[in-house]
């Protein structure tokens, strides 16, 4: 009987999702009606009350809105403005070098955001004019940096990364050295894809290098200080033990606040923006992990978590065919659902099938990032296409642009599949951790 | 009405505004912690404590209602672009209502659970140190009530035929 009103549940779910009731709500109205179904109205009612600070109160969680800030600072305040002269400057011998340095423009920013938003709209700017100057195919330019942007949340820090940790109960820290080579993997892939293309059609991407009376490499370097000193401060803390991955959040937004006021950058409507940003998005997201933690507990009182992974686990399903039904699962999902609903409304049923077939849950918190970074680009509802579309609406039009991601979606699959059967590519640099 | 609007809009934006202060206080808190443990191995006690149990609690449930105004929660847009506008403000009505329903039913409980733990004077223990906890507790409540007015003024906002946030920039001006 419980088992049924799992699947009810489930069902019941996606129906109010498609009715368009926000995600969180949606959530929690299912587990307490599936709670109060099965158990009765006292410890459905108990489930309302406590779970959302008990949840919330959380040492862990408080890296999220740190990291944010961090992030939103650097951002509104130009901290990374100097990063595609950057790497223009050391790639312009490339073939493609601007969309190639736009793309590790983005991996830098990455490593000081933890969101693919922000860094496809702060690359999509300054560099998707300059394409188009040169002679890029507008589709293309934005294509490339709204794939570009993926990066973003998968090089540390990442928003999507410390929500799978406490969730999947793993070491944070661990799934972000995890992330950093599938990040450097994906920009190496989506810089072959340019060169492809530069070399195979050059009407899309022309091959002509960039000018030549740009700044010097060194010079260009010198312009990022601030980045590198932030990236420095925050890496090096976190991998020397200085600090915890949790307390590595506030010291790079109060890293952030400093460099800002220090280069004279900061004023009132910057900090204002950037806090505005942080409350909205943090906020937002403990919603739905409020959710998606009652959620978890009404999936695992009704047997139905258990009920799969032993289905799973008696239907003899191998690795690769498991893999096979995530990532179409996460693709489906990728679609219409913004990535933090697509995880938070997954995890409370993958978890436990994931631990009865012994998957590693760190590699797992890499791959799932990468599989709903995808969703970003993907049509009908691809959020990293829709800024590039607001930042840069005179270029291309929605369609356009999602045609010229499409590229990087089809190397993307490559990207996965090597991330699938190879496991160790994630899992070599956590391992050196113990 | 405008006055009751104007006033559950003052509130949301004092919430807000809490909520930022408390983003950058617990920063500085925490570096401050970091810098005095590393450096003068004098930890600032209760650290973790008072992250969690008041920092995070404030900013995750003072904003909903500010969040929930400049229609921040995060919802699936799958069928939308098979509806007419007409349908879409009938649809807006129903959602809000829903909504409305469900923090109801949140604030409800959680204020239960709020003077439970005030009775009983709730507190946390750090090392030897006591840290009173039970204030917090009044905090989702507050957070989801303010949420039930918002999605109410908008479900009546729509109804009476304007959308939500022209009513609110409207007030605003």
């Amino acid at each position: 009987m419980s088992l049924e009103i799992g699947f009810y549940g489930i069902g019941a779910l996606i129906v109010l999702l498609i009715l368009r009731l926000p995600v969180a709500l949606a959530l929690i109205a299912v587990s307490f009606g599936g709670m109060a179904a099965m158990l009765g109205w006292k410890p459905a009612f108990g489930i309302l009350s406590s779970t959302p600070y008990s949840f919330v109160a959380s040492w862990t969680l408080s890296a999220v809105p740190m990291f944010l800030l961090m992030g939103f600072v650097a951002y509104h305040a130009g901290l990374t403005t100097g990063l595609f002269e950057a790497a223009k400057a050391v790639l312009r011998k490339v073939p493609g070098a601007l969309a190639i340095s736009s793309i590790f423009a983005c991996s830098g920013f990455a490593a000081v955001c933890g969101s693919s938003l922000a860094c496809a709209a702060a690359m999509g700017r300054i560099a998707i004019p300059e394409m188009v100057r040169a002679g890029y195919r507008p589709s293309f330019a934005c294509g490339s940096i709204a794939a570009g942007g993926t990066i973003g949340a998968l090089i540390p820090p990442s928003i999507l990364m410390i929500v799978y940790g406490v969730f999947a109960e793993t070491s944070v820290t661990k799934v972000f050295i995890g992330g950093i080579s599938l990040g450097i993997l994906t920009a190496i892939a989506y810089s072959i894809v340019v060169l492809l293309l530069c070399w195979l059609r050059p009407d899309i991407v022309p091959r002509r290098p960039v000018d030549a009376d740009e700044i010097s490499p060194a010079e260009a370097v010198l312009k990022i200080w601030p980045v590198l000193v932030l990236i420095a401060l925050v890496f090096g803390g976190l991998f020397s033990g200085v600090f915890t991955a949790t307390e590595a959040g506030a010291v790079g937004a109060f890293g952030a606040l400093a460099i800002s006021a220090l280069t004279g950058r900061l004023d009132l409507p910057t900090l204002k923006a950037s806090l505005i940003e942080t409350l909205t998005t943090s906020a937002s997201l403990f919603v739905i992990a409020i959710g998606a933690a009652m959620f978890t507990r009404f999936l695992g009182v009704s047997g139905l978590s258990g009920f799969i992974s032993s289905t799973i686990g008696g239907a003899d399903i191998g690795y690769l065919q498991l893999m096979l039904i995530v990532v179409l699962i996460y693709l489906a999902l990728g679609m219409f659902m913004e990535p933090f609903g697509a995880l938070l409304v997954t995890l409370p049923v993958l978890l436990p099938v994931f631990e009865a077939q012994q998957i590693d849950l760190i590699w797992f918190g890499v791959l799932v990032v990468k599989l709903l970074e995808i969703g970003m680009i993907t049509p009908p509802v691809g959020l990293n296409v829709f800024v590039i579309r607001s930042v840069a609406s005179q270029h291309a039009s929605v369609v356009e642009i999602f045609r010229g991601v499409t590229p990087f979606l089809l190397v993307d699959v490559v990207v996965v599949a090597v991330a699938i059967l190879w496991p160790g590519l994630i899992l070599f640099a956590p391992s050196l951790m113990n | 009405m405008t006055a009751f609007a104007r006033l559950t809009n003052r509130a949301m934006n004092l919430t807000a505004a809490i909520a930022a202060l408390g983003a950058l206080v617990m920063m500085a808190h925490i570096c401050a912690e970091v810098v005095l443990r590393t450096f003068f191995d004098a930890p600032i006690p209760a650290t973790v404590e008072i992250v969690s149990r008041y920092y995070m609690v404030i900013l995750a449930f003072l904003p909903i209602a500010w969040l929930e105004r400049r229609r921040g929660m995060v919802s699936v847009e799958v069928i939308e672009f098979l509806l007419s506008p007409r349908v879409i403000r009938g649809w807006d009505v129903a959602v809000a209502l829903v909504s409305a329903l469900i923090y109801a039913g949140l604030a409800y409980t959680t204020w239960l659970l709020a003077l439970k733990n005030y009775a009983s004077g709730t507190f946390v223990m750090a090392l030897e140190v006591a840290v009173p906890v039970w204030q917090t507790y009044f905090l989702p409540p507050l957070g989801f009530g303010l949420a039930v007015l918002v999605t109410l003024a908008r479900a009546m906002t729509i109804l009476l035929g304007g959308e939500a946030e022209d009513v609110h920039e409207a007030l605003e001006r």
